[in-house]
């Protein structure tokens, strides 16, 4: 929809009024947090107005991320002590229920379901609905995905894809490339900039709407 | 993950992905929970004449085990090496060994109902039958029960006529999760919005339980015939059969 450059240069070109310069005093990767950080806002807000609907388009994804075997101290013998981990390439938005992490699956395309850290104890007594070698789960600790299930050979080799809700898209949005947003929030999130920017920089505002600047 | 071939069944991973779509649930991240919910369900809805299962097991010790699937039991014959049938009863709870009636003649347990005829006594326990001494003849068990049908992997599959209610029962548990998880933000899912959906369950569990209840047409036509003629047909059943061995053995 737009790209993070076409974001930044609006913002900027509102606070500049019209006028852009070199000598421009706030610097791009400031921009680039007030435009982070007011996406966060206003994801949290959509979220607790409409649910979840739309949020794909928040999501970044990333493809064939490698599992990582972790040996677990106090071997005992006889039993696999291997701990399956995917670490997750980028920090992840903290939202409610931990929707952040949006959609886990196997390279070849079979989903990873959830459990929550705190349920794992539960749902690996459930017969059904647990950890079984033909069903993968995972549970999040910090910046890691832990799995459990599934065969020894995919754990061994195998690779995950993962759509995230990024806190912070520097590292993984170029300029060019289009901003994870949803097309009707950016006037929102331009307009929140330019209110942040106006702060930072002390620039006289009609507070009072009647054509003069306080 | 099992997948049917036949067209006629469904696996729980599909049950599970059908109500996540009719739901248009976004949040497919707690999906597995639900197939625990799908084998509730189909407790709930309980078997159906179509999931009878007949198996011949042997007796070894005046036991045989039973088979892992075994949920409730229909039918029992049992037999000695040449397929006599042999009277029984089930043992009554709290009945002791020591109230069992003995033969006058030799003080053996050979136990007798009112009409005076033997039969050997059957004790139902978690895994297994065991069966009363008298009964050392008889070496194997032709038992019919009630079964949930499982895929050769050993997950359940969900008939057609049960899906709508899986579904619904999914529908159920999703609302109740929900609400008690929103409640304490505020926006929480109205009451009204579940006790629907527990209705709607309700009802689609009666329908899959009418259903299972249904007969095919061949015994809808066996059904016919008896129907016309007004007479039990128990000469067919085995069970009566009950002078097959004992009667030799008293001479008649």
């Amino acid at each position: 929809m737009a790209t993070r450059y076409e974001i930044r240069s609006d913002i900027i070109l509102a606070l500049t009024k019209g006028k852009p310069s070199d000598d421009f005093e706030i610097d791009d990767r400031q921009v680039d947090f007030w435009i982070d950080s007011e996406r966060a806002l206003i994801l949290a807000l959509k979220i607790k107005r409409e649910g979840l609907f739309g949020l794909e388009s928040y999501t970044n994804s990333f493809d064939s991320i490698e599992i990582k075997t972790e040996s677990i101290d106090g071997n005992t013998t006889g039993v696999n002590n291997a701990r399956y981990v995917v670490e997750l390439p980028d920090a992840v938005l903290k939202l409610e229920n931990d929707i952040g992490v949006y959609y886990v699956e196997t390279e070849g395309g079979t989903q990873i379901t959830r459990m929550k850290a705190t349920d794992k104890a539960m749902m690996k007594r459930l017969r059904w609905a647990g950890p079984s070698e033909t069903q993968i789960l995972y549970y999040r600790t910090g910046e890691n995905l832990i799995l459990c299930g599934g065969n020894t050979n995919y754990l061994n080799n195998g690779k995950v894809n993962l759509l995230l809700v990024l806190s912070d898209t520097t590292n993984s949005v170029d300029d060019q490339d289009d901003y994870p947003i949803s097309g009707d929030d950016i006037p929102t999130l331009v307009e929140a900039c330019i209110r942040r920017g106006i702060q930072e920089l002390q620039l006289p505002e009609d507070l009072l709407n009647d054509g003069k600047q306080q | 993950m099992a997948s049917s071939n036949n067209l006629f069944f469904y696996s729980v991973d599909e049950v599970v992905d059908a109500a996540y779509l009719q739901l248009d649930i976004e949040d497919t991240r707690d999906k597995s929970i639900f197939r625990e919910f799908v084998y509730d369900a189909l407790r709930e809805i309980g078997p159906s004449s179509k999931d009878r299962k007949e198996v011949c097991l042997p007796v070894e010790n005046l036991c045989f085990e039973k088979p892992c699937q075994a949920g409730y039991l229909i039918d029992l014959n049992l037999m000695d090496d040449n397929n006599n049938v042999y009277y029984y009863q089930m043992r009554q709870n709290g009945k002791l060994s020591s109230e069992i009636r003995k033969n006058q003649n030799n003080q053996t347990a050979i136990n007798t109902d009112s009409r005076g005829t033997p039969y050997v006594v059957v004790h139902e326990e978690d895994t297994r039958f065991t069966i009363s001494s008298n009964g050392s003849m008889i070496t194997k068990a032709n038992m019919s029960f009630m079964s949930l049908p499982v895929f050769d992997d050993g997950t359940i599959k969900v008939r057609e006529d049960q899906k709508l209610a899986c579904v619904a029962y999914i529908e159920y548990i999703y609302l109740k999760r929900e609400r008690n998880r929103t409640r304490r933000m505020g926006n929480a899912v109205p009451m009204s919005e579940v006790q629907m959906a527990h209705d709607r369950w309700i009802g689609k569990m009666q329908q899959a339980k009418g259903r299972g209840k249904m007969p095919n047409t061949e015994a809808s036509r066996q059904i016919a015939r008896n129907w016309v003629t007004m007479i039990a047909n128990f000469k067919d059943r085995k069970k009566n059969s009950r002078w097959g061995y004992w009667g030799s053995y008293y001479g008649i």
